[in-house]
């Protein structure tokens, strides 16, 4: 059996599309374990539907290689947590007259990038439900300081710096002074806080990112009977353009969660719809041939039932009206396709083989029927199946991707689907985010070019009419 | 006229045979046709769930334009409801929701079968009608137009370059095309979105969706040269995803038949090329080749539902979206109703021709 | 001296397939006179249709060697282009009633109009005059005339096989060829089919190819005999000499294995198997089974060893020392 086995196997890799089409399939594969193992299922799915595990991740970022390729270095995510030991935080107390103490957390970090960050926000976080002054001191390379404003810490606060108006009308203020004109256009926070304060600033294309040694100080007003008792962080997120391995969303996830959990989905998807289907249809055809009279005529009604029902339609219909979830559509398909037009070509090459002698000499010692069809009728179709239900994988899996795409799919399963879904609805082709849109499509690409070649070359091998004639 | 000629020329048991053959698949398709149908009915209303939800709908539409009626400002509530309940009963009726659903369900399926396709809970035409048949017909101009032109393109490039290779199997150019059938493995709308990404997003040169520009040119020529461009990349997407493969799939299929005994008989007694592949190859192949055909364009006339959703066409498929997204059953099943009618015609038409251009299965004689 | 219709030198056939080169036709050759019948024997494989097909220039896919000359009323017909090959020679000069010819008439197409082709093709002829003569035709080979508007899959193997006799006969070609004309049938219409070709031998003076690997069924109907073996003519020379005394180990063995009604033989069969025209084997390629095989036979190949009146055999058993 084996042997038999590894000779049809090297045969197969005689041809290079198999042997590329194995190399992708075994990827996936790969690739699917590695979901499957580091990061299960469950947790995957309450990841990538969660507001606050992407919290500290920029929104719609590029991946972070983009760097390569440009001359222009984009900014990569910079959290800084005064949460634990770290060597870009420094804490200290300063004691001031009259019983009142600052606590300052001092964040230092050096900023090399040439282009801006894409928003800067910075939590606090005190341990007590008393409301304490806060105020936040920007510093830029050069010492050029800015007081960014002051905040009211209760328990948790969250201050959007790069949102903050009034600190934008003092800096634009401040610069006209300083420079002595205008710049041409709107500036904005990030501008502000991280340009060189000169001429170029003055113009949207000129303006330059001042590198280097940035200081952000938090600075929280206590009196000497909270000073020991009441315990105070900060976060700083200088949330950057480029992320990771495949960018961000409008959610702020990694893509790359989703890209590598919808691996595994799209195999299983795939794999199980055909092979279910093409097994399903192939048992409903060997007993209808065999058993013939009633019980094929009934089969032949239901298969032609279901090829006047529109396919694509039903499945709409059900996914959106029952809002079902990926695995539940996964049995609608099935179900409404197992009565299929596979059903009537399989009965006509099964009525061939019935027709075999060395069918008929198993029928004259007696053989039961239930031996007939699974031990003579089925094996001699099975290699003629086997391309087939290989090449329909992709079907499947793009099936699931267009119901992803019409917005009627399980809006939390984390596949392909739903990040094209995703990118469609928030425009990412208007906006120019191409990532988003070629990412799971070149995986849907390579998944379905996978299969399909391995596909053709097996059909190549067991449909011998096509070999070289 | 002609067709009298036609059947003149046949043996008259060829004829009673004939006219029984179609009765009787008639009457199978019918039958076919009545339980899809049906079937379609029961899952286009959940079972009677959408009515609920129409139901709740006209109650608060109800109680809306009473609350918004001056007349009827300064009324008890206990008279406010009794009116209120009185035009819900009204309106109910009117939508003929009164009754439950398992007898509606075979009013349905007998007013769908006989064409009489009601009125849309939701949507309504272009022109204003709530009549579901309107409602269709307004859309199916333009799903026609577009993907009888992608299969008959597909139809003819594919069959051509299909025999054209057929004969020179093995030469660099097959290998080319065997090589790209792996194309197919996605569908058209996939390669949709990344021509729009091309020649729209990047380049510009083409429109993302719609069937004409907006605002629609004046002058009829413009006007139809609007709608050419804007079908320029729905059928280039469907002729990347399927050239590759139907033309493979055809020259297979014609290789199988030139490979035949008659043809290299053919060959040696001398028959010029052209004439084998016109008698030997093509006329043996015509029946299953144009039973694909015709149920290819049916099947493409339902509009491929993603296609037009992806590039905004105003279709048969954009309009099945539109009533599933609308909960709007009536829609969705008169146009199901419509598809199945069709393929069934098709078929038994199709049936009809097979049996007229294949002489084995017309007179049906020894060792068939 | 009477000159051959027909004359075979050095024909070679070689195509490629994904595992190798076979060289189906290597070196034959062979004259036929007229009205001369040449059985041509041997078994599966062994390259007798593709000599068959060679002469009629109907070559496999992935030719890889073609060359020799053929001579058909003394012209190199080799030489000719493939118009000219098919309007003078097809048909015209040599035809064919190919193996298996279950399926050798287009089903779709009236027979009347099949038999018809050859004449207005080659002949000319407009559509009611072909159609006349093959109502002739048709009689001439005992089908009832009104077959002419039949469908192929309406008549018997027997008719059919009639049919595409009367095809091959209808455009009076001097050269027929028959590839396993009988095989496909069943014994009674085997011998109503030998009984008709006899007749036409007579009637029509044609010459025939006469390819099978029945023994028996070719010693009804040859003059002459070539015997093939693995891409070669082995054994080639004249009937009444061949079934009586063969040379070449093949033939003889191929003999005795034929069982006779009437006296004791002791049947003798030949082992092993018809060698693959992919991997031939070295020098003789029948060495391996003949029960004769020396030395030399395992590594040259024999050459062509002229005989008595115009026979040859390749076998070192032959050659002058």
């Amino acid at each position: 059996m084996i042997r038999i086995f590894s000779k049809f196997f090297r045969e197969l890799l005689l041809y290079k599309s198999a042997l590329i089409g194995v190399i992708i399939i075994a990827s996936l594969i790969a690739l699917s374990l590695y979901a499957v193992i580091t990061i299960p299922y469950e947790e995957a799915v309450k990841r990538w539907n969660s507001i606050e595990y992407w919290e500290d991740f920029p929104k719609n970022a590029m991946p972070s290689w983009i760097n390569f390729f440009t001359h222009k270095k984009l900014p990569e995510n910079i959290v800084l947590d005064s949460r634990g030991q770290k060597d870009y935080v420094n804490k200290t107390i300063i004691s001031l007259s009259g019983g009142k103490y600052i606590q300052r957390i001092l964040f230092t970090f050096n900023y090399i990038y040439d282009d801006f960050p894409s928003e800067i926000i910075l939590r606090m976080y005190s341990n007590s439900t008393k409301q304490f002054t806060t105020q936040i001191t920007w510093i830029k390379p050069g010492e050029i300081e800015y007081i960014l404003g002051r905040r009211l810490l209760r328990g948790y606060e969250s201050y959007y710096i790069s949102r903050d108006e009034d600190f934008l009308k003092r800096f634009s203020a401040n610069l006209i002074s300083k420079i002595g004109s205008r710049p041409s256009y709107d500036l904005d926070v990030t501008i502000a806080l991280f340009a060189k304060e000169d001429l170029s600033i003055l113009n949207r294309d000129t303006v330059e990112v001042s590198k280097g040694e940035y200081r952000v100080i938090v600075d929280i007003l206590m009196g000497e009977e909270d000073i020991n008792n009441v315990q105070i962080d900060a976060k700083l997120t200088v949330y950057g353009k480029v992320y990771g391995i495949a960018g961000t969303d409008h959610r702020r996830r990694d893509l790359a969660l989703a890209l590598l959990w919808g691996a595994p989905i799209a195999l299983a998807f795939g794999l199980i719809a055909s092979v279910t289907i093409t097994f399903m249809q192939m048992l409903i055809a060997a007993i209808s041939a065999w058993y013939g009279k009633s019980l094929d005529f009934i089969v032949q009604r239901m298969t032609e039932i279901l090829m006047v029902l529109p396919f694509l339609p039903m499945v709409l219909m059900i996914s959106y009206f029952y809002k079902i979830t990926i695995w539940m559509l996964l049995l609608v398909v099935v179900l409404l396709s197992i009565f299929g037009s596979g059903v009537k070509s399989y009965r006509a090459m099964f009525l061939q083989i019935k027709e075999l002698p060395y069918v008929e000499a198993a029928m004259a010692y007696g053989a039961s029927s239930f031996r007939m069809i699974f031990r003579y009728m089925i094996p001699k179709i099975l290699p003629t199946i086997i391309p087939s239900i290989v090449l329909s994988v992709p079907d499947f899996v793009f099936l699931e991707a267009a119901l992803a795409l019409l917005g009627v799919g399980d809006p939390q399963a984390v596949t392909w689907g739903r990040v094209l879904e995703d990118a469609a609805r928030e425009a990412a082709l208007y906006k120019g985010y191409y990532y988003w849109i070629l990412e799971p499509s070149m995986l849907l690409l390579v998944t379905a070019l996978g299969f399909a070649m391995l596909g053709l070359a097996l059909d190549k091998i067991f449909n011998p009419r096509l070999r070289e004639m | 006229m002609v067709l009298i000629v036609m059947f003149s020329k046949y043996r008259y048991d060829v004829l009673k045979r004939l006219g029984k053959y179609i009765i009787v698949r008639g009457i199978a398709i019918l039958i076919t046709t009545i339980i899809a149908i049906y079937i379609v009915i029961l899952v286009a209303n959940m079972g009677g769930f959408i009515d609920e939800i129409i139901k709740t709908e006209i109650q608060f539409n109800v109680y809306e334009s009473i609350r918004n009626n001056p007349a009827y400002r300064g009324f008890n509530k206990s008279v406010l409801d009794e009116i209120a309940q009185k035009m819900i009963e009204l309106e109910i009726k009117r939508f003929g929701l009164d009754k439950p659903f398992i007898y509606r369900s075979f009013n349905y399926l007998i007013d769908a079968l006989t064409l009489n396709l009601g009125r849309a809970y939701r949507l309504a035409s272009a022109s204003g009608s709530k009549q579901v048949r309107i409602i269709i017909l307004e859309r199916l101009p333009a799903s026609i137009l577009l993907f009888t032109s992608i299969q008959l393109m597909l139809f003819f490039s594919s069959l051509f370059s299909g025999l054209y290779l057929s004969r020179k199997y093995g030469s660099k150019i097959d290998k080319i095309i065997v090589s790209l059938s792996p194309l197919s493995s996605m569908p058209g709308w996939f390669y949709g979105i990344f021509l729009i990404m091309i020649f729209a997003s990047w380049l510009g040169i083409l429109p993302y969706g719609g069937i004409v520009d907006a605002p629609p040119p004046e002058h009829p020529l413009f006007y139809a040269l609007s709608v050419l461009k804007h079908m320029v990349l729905p059928m280039l997407s469907w002729f990347i995803a399927y050239f590759a493969i139907n033309t493979y799939s055809m020259r297979t299929f014609f290789l199988m038949f030139s490979s035949e005994d008659y043809v290299e008989l053919a060959k040696a007694k001398g028959v010029p090329a052209r004439e084998i592949e016109k008698k030997y190859i093509l006329r043996p192949t015509l029946p299953p080749i144009v039973t694909q055909l015709a149920l290819l364009l049916i099947s493409s006339w339902m509009g491929a539902i993603i296609t037009e959703n992806i590039f905004n066409w105003p279709g048969i498929g954009s309009l099945i979206w539109a009533a599933i997204a609308n909960n709007d059953s009536p829609v969705l099943i008169g146009i199901v109703t419509i598809y199945a009618y069709l393929l069934a015609i098709t078929v038994l038409l199709l049936d009809i021709i097979y049996v007229l251009i294949d002489p084995r299965i017309k007179i049906g004689g020894v060792g068939t | 001296m009477v000159k051959p219709i027909l004359s075979v030198k050095e024909l070679y056939l070689y195509y490629r397939v994904r595992a190798g080169l076979v060289k189906a036709v290597d070196g034959a050759s062979l004259d036929l006179y007229n009205e001369e019948s040449l059985a041509v024997i041997g078994e599966s494989g062994s390259g007798k249709s593709s000599l068959a097909k060679a002469l009629l220039r109907l070559l496999p896919r992935n030719v890889y060697r073609f060359d020799g000359s053929v001579y058909i009323d003394g012209e190199d017909v080799m030489k000719l282009s493939d118009k000219d090959f098919d309007s003078r020679i097809r048909w015209n000069k040599i035809s064919m009633v190919p193996q298996a010819s279950m399926n050798a008439l287009n089903p779709v197409i009236k027979i009347g109009e099949q038999l018809a082709e050859p004449l207005i093709i080659h002949k000319g002829m407009d559509k009611n005059e072909a159609l006349d003569k093959a109502r002739e035709m048709l009689k001439f080979v005992g089908i009832p005339q009104e077959f002419i508007d039949r469908y192929p899959f309406e008549l018997s193997g027997g008719m059919r096989q009639r049919v595409v006799i009367a095809m091959a006969l209808i455009t009076q070609p001097s050269i027929v060829i028959l590839d396993e004309p009988t095989s496909a049938l069943d014994v009674l219409t085997q011998a109503n089919i030998m009984n008709l070709l006899k007749r036409i031998k007579n009637d029509r003076k044609v010459s025939y190819i006469f390819i099978t690997h029945d023994i028996a069924l070719s010693s009804e109907l040859s003059d002459k005999v070539a015997v093939m073996y693995a891409g070669h003519i082995v054994e080639y020379s004249y009937a009444d000499k061949f079934y009586r005394e063969p040379q070449h180990p093949y033939s003889q063995l191929l003999l005795s294995s034929v069982p006779t009604l009437r006296s004791d033989k002791n049947i003798r069969f030949i082992p092993g198997e018809p060698p693959s025209l992919l991997n031939p084997p070295p020098g003789c390629r029948f060495h391996p089974r003949c029960p004769y095989a020396m030395d030399i036979c395992r590594k040259e190949e024999p050459p062509i060893i002229d005989m008595e009146r115009n026979s040859y055999v390749r076998c070192w058993l032959y050659a002058k020392r």
